[in-house]
């Protein structure tokens, strides 16, 4: 187990290396020198003795190793720059707006998995039933829904309609938790329904197919009832490509994030990338790229330590 | 129960496998999601090509008097914030959405598949090379690059067409060097590549081929994705150019009137979720056909 | 072995048994009957495809549903008839008075779980041990199979033993709860050749030091021969020849069964004579031949074969079987 999850976690870090180049290249290469722009307003740009300064201020007139190497220094020390468009410290940022994001995320999650999973075994265990029609279909919708339509029509009928939850805005947690629970009611059950779709479909069809198992068929002539046999020999392992499909989609929840905390106005980290982006605000989107790669990063290291927690067989496969 | 026979299927699939194209097609139109995603999919494909027919109104036509109309007989879906027709903006909008999802997942498709096949038939350092960089695109969800270039880009489809043929493709590269690393061990490549047939040639003329079913199923569904991810451009601010009628700046309109007129940001996303819903649903069919394991009840059981 | 008691421990009726393909339905057992006694050994033999497989699994109702489905017939089990019996009953005889072991002892076992699990389910259910009780019970139940380090063992995936010792494990399982008959089918066929006899001669000490009468389902004439008191030889979903084994082998009534033993070579011959397959393919289940299923490949048959089934008839002996030539002519 040890060998395996070292394997897992080198890995992770090879493609945390080429993440970390990737985006320093993607920040040389977009059009327009960032900090020029970010200048063009307070300094005069057309004195060349000043565009010299302010580039050697930068390190903009170094090389590009010891530029990324620079950078990369800075990174890895908490250094994440200054925001162009706040003017404030881009890890503060991060820092104030993670757990806003994170909230969403769990509460998602937890959406998704209510509902995908015991939709996902009814549709299994009645197959080709009339509520087996429904759970594949249903699964399919809920993956294709825009979440920013489906969060505006949610709006128009809980917010509008019946004012039972606020249209928008939040309350953190700790200041009012009643209020919190109500603001985010909406926004995570928007955010989960793709993962909630996805889970409806993958549930299904493992479960499907753990049930032609002959240890199926073997549990059964131990004498367990139809429910027994379930639940004692198919939902484990009809669980585990599950596992997967969770945190496959737990790196997917933040493009939805994105409209969801602007349907919303929810300030959190989806927000903060929309107006980085708009902004062309570099140094946030940089920072805002490690992290979600990070954030993916991490999730499949987690899958995978619990695919060898749940399957046997994969430890010993490395 | 390995005794019971097998001959029986094999007499049962022979007839229909005949012509794999056909056999497809009739499993797909048997395919009771994926006949109704065809049925709409023809529909918005009529409706795009005939919009300047169909539309009652020239979608940029204002009318400042009769701004937020609820819908009446003159304008069955209402008008929007400049008094412009609805539906008329709406059957404008398939045009966008359509040829960006088509274009967008093709260019994905041929440039991924493109260095999947590589990445797979080469091996070796090529292919790990390939699939590292291919995992660290698979970090970002594509958005989150597709918008960025469109907003350093510049508004524009053209723009969002191209970002998407820039990061689009990691998914489609991952899928065909699967595919190649199960064909090539199939023994009538490994026949070829022993007689001294050129490692291009056996790529083109026997590996493609063999891929093409599951590419298929994933350029079917990445027409979806696309149609979502331009409408989410559009919804957030980038992406086609007023006053050219989209579906995702429609609602994005809309939805700062949705009190006084729900349906001007209720409409534009029933039509951006029916065309994801039908591709959706026809790769989905595609899928089923393509996959005999997850068929049907009539298996014979092992 | 007591073939004249009045009453058999399991008396099985014109069981029928279909299944539904894409291209029709096939009667993978038709209209089979036969007794199992207390404590014999009785071999089902046949062909792949000949249904014995589908006739084990119906006599537990363990068919697949669908696409299967017993369509017809009865099974007397002591006091019950199986097939109109509820659940809860059927339950009830499960794992507990008549057991099952199964082909592949790598796909039969669940590879998420331990050993030591899945080997005390039925000591669970059946006899309701728990805790030390039921440990004390599954280390003796491995080491009566000689499966050694049984307490480390109970710890085991299925996916750490080998074939032959999954195998074993399903024996002792299947003997746990001191059942009236245990069901192998094909216990064998998965395994290496050299390991095959071990594990037969285990099933049967097994059968013998538990009183169990044995249903033994195999394709493999020289399993029977050595094992088995008496033997059912099936031929595309019907009984063809019922004899002892002895019989069987001495006196051989049925064209199929002569050719069967034709087809194998055998140690009471000389080795000059020479092994010969039977002609012909085993006949597809959708498109039976008419008359006798085995007319097509049959040497001696006449117009009569063609155009209707043979009753499985009794003769001296206990010696049933279904064939309208008498091949002692």
């Amino acid at each position: 187990m040890g060998k395996y999850i070292g394997i897992r976690l080198a890995h992770a870090l090879v493609i945390l290396a080429i993440v970390v180049v990737l985006v320093f290249i993607i920040a040389r290469i977009i059009p327009g020198d960032a900090i020029m722009a970010a200048m063009a307003g307070s300094v005069d740009l057309h004195d060349p003795s000043v565009v010299e300064r302010v580039r050697h201020q930068y390190g903009l007139d170094q090389s590009i190793p010891v530029q990324f190497a620079v950078w990369l220094g800075e990174f890895l020390r908490g250094d994440w720059g200054t925001s162009i468009g706040t003017g404030q410290k881009v890890l503060d940022m991060f820092v104030q707006r993670l757990p806003v994001t994170l909230e969403l995320f769990v509460g998602a999650t937890l959406w998704s998995i209510a509902v995908g999973i015991p939709a996902g075994i009814l549709g299994a265990l009645k197959r080709n039933s009339a509520a087996d029609i429904a759970v594949t279909t249903g699964a399919i919708i809920g993956v294709s829904l825009p979440p920013f339509w489906e969060a505006i029509v949610l709006i128009y009928l809980f917010a509008v309609l019946l004012p039972i939850f606020p249209p928008s805005g939040y309350v953190p947690f700790f200041e009012h938790p009643l209020l919190n629970l109500r603001a985010v009611v909406l926004p995570t059950f928007v955010l989960g329904t793709h993962a909630g779709g996805l889970l409806a479909r993958y549930v299904r069809s493992s479960l499907l197919e753990v049930l032609g198992q002959d240890y199926v068929r073997t549990a059964r002539a131990k004498g367990f009832s139809e429910a027994a046999v379930i639940a004692r020999h198919a939902l484990k392992p009809g669980m585990i490509p599950v596992v997967t499909v969770i945190g496959l989609s737990w790196g997917g929840l933040l493009a939805g994030a994105f409209f969801i905390e602007v349907v919303f106005a929810i300030p959190g980290l989806g927000r903060m990338s929309v107006d980085a982006i708009f902004q062309k605000d570099y140094p946030v989107m940089q920072a805002m790229l490690i992290v979600v790669s990070l954030n993916v990063l991490l999730v499949n290291l987690l899958v995978d330590i619990l695919y060898g927690y749940i399957d046997p067989r994969v430890r010993v496969r490395g | 129960m390995t005794d019971l026979v097998h001959p029986a299927t094999a007499v049962a699939v022979s007839p229909a496998s005949r012509n794999p194209a056909l056999a497809l097609l009739r499993a797909v139109a048997r395919h009771r999601l994926a006949s109704v995603g065809l049925v709409i999919i023809a529909t918005l494909i009529i409706i795009a090509v005939f919009a300047p027919v169909l539309a009652p109104y020239s979608p940029f036509q204002q009318d400042l008097y009769h701004v937020l109309a609820p819908p009446s007989r003159l304008h069955l879906l209402g008008t929007d914030n400049l008094g412009r027709d609805l539906l008329s903006r709406l059957l404008y909008g398939a045009r966008v959405s359509l040829l960006v999802g088509i274009v967008s997942s093709l260019v994905s498709a041929v440039i991924g598949v493109v260095i999947g096949l590589i990445a797979g038939f080469r091996g070796g350092m090529v292919d790990a090379i390939i699939m590292r960089i291919t995992d660290a695109f698979l970090c970002f969800p594509p958005l989150i690059f597709i918008l960025a270039m469109s907003a350093a880009l510049g508004p524009g489809l053209q723009n969002v067409i191209l970002a998407f043929a820039l990061f689009g493709w990691t998914y489609f590269a991952r899928l065909a060097r699967g595919q190649v690393l199960l064909v090539r061990e199939l023994p009538f490549i490994e026949a070829a590549r022993s007689v001294g047939v050129p490692a291009t040639r056996i790529m083109f003329r026997h590996i493609l081929p063999n891929i093409v079913a599951p590419v298929l199923v994933a350029i079917t569904i990445g027409i979806g994705g696309a149609i979502l991810v331009e409408s989410g451009v559009s919804f957030l601010g980038l992406g086609v150019q007023p006053p050219t009628a989209s579906w995702g700046k429609e609602l994005r309109v809309g939805f700062t009137y949705l009190e006084a007129a729900p349906l001007f940001s209720i409409a534009p996303g029933v039509m951006i979720s029916l065309a994801i819903i039908a591709f959706n649903f026809v790769g989905d069919g595609l899928r089923d056909a393509l996959d005999p394991r997850l068929r049907g009840a009539n298996r014979v059981s092992r | 072995m007591a073939k004249t008691a009045p009453e058999a421990l399991l008396s099985v009726r014109d069981l029928t048994v279909e299944f539904a393909t894409d291209a029709g339905i096939i009667t993978a057992v038709d209209a089979v009957s036969f007794d199992l006694q207390a404590g014999e050994i009785l071999a089902l033999v046949g062909e792949s495809g000949c249904g014995k497989s589908a006739t084990a699994l119906a006599l537990l109702r363990l068919i697949a549903d669908p696409p299967g489905r017993i369509a017809n017939g009865e099974i007397h089990f002591r006091d019950r008839e199986l097939l109109s019996a509820d659940d809860a009953t059927v339950r009830d005889i499960r794992g507990n008075r008549i057991a099952m072991i199964f082909q592949e002892p790598m796909t039969s076992l669940n590879p998420v779980y331990t050993i030591g699990r899945q080997l005390g389910e039925p000591l669970q259910l059946h006899k309701n041990l728990r805790g030390d009780s039921l440990l004390a019970k599954c280390l003796a139940l491995l080491e009566s199979v000689n499966i050694p380090e049984p307490r480390r063992r109970l710890q085991s995936y299925p996916h750490q033993f080998s074939g032959g010792m999954r195998q074993r494990m399903m024996i002792a399982m299947s003997m746990s709860c001191d059942p009236d008959i245990v069901i192998a089918d094909e216990p064998t066929t998965a395994l290496d050749v050299t390991i095959q006899a071990q594990l037969l001669e285990l099933l049967q000490a097994q059968v013998a030091n538990h009183r169990a009468a044995l249903l033994l389902i195999t394709h493999n004439l020289g399993v029977v021969a050595r094992y088995a008191d008496r033997v059912n030889v099936m031929y595309a979903g019907r009984i063809v020849e019922s004899a002892s084994a002895d019989e069987i082998y001495r006196t051989p009534r049925h064209p199929y069964t002569i050719g069967l033993l034709r087809s194998v070579p055998r140690l009471d011959q000389p080795i000059s004579e020479k092994l010969l397959p039977i002609e012909g393919q085993p006949p597809n289940p959708l498109d039976l031949p008419s008359g006798c299923a085995f007319h097509p490949r049959c040497p001696l048959a006449i117009d009569k074969c063609r155009a209707e089934v043979p009753a499985l008839t009794r003769h001296a002996n206990g010696h049933a079987v279904a064939c309208w030539v008498d091949v002692r002519d």
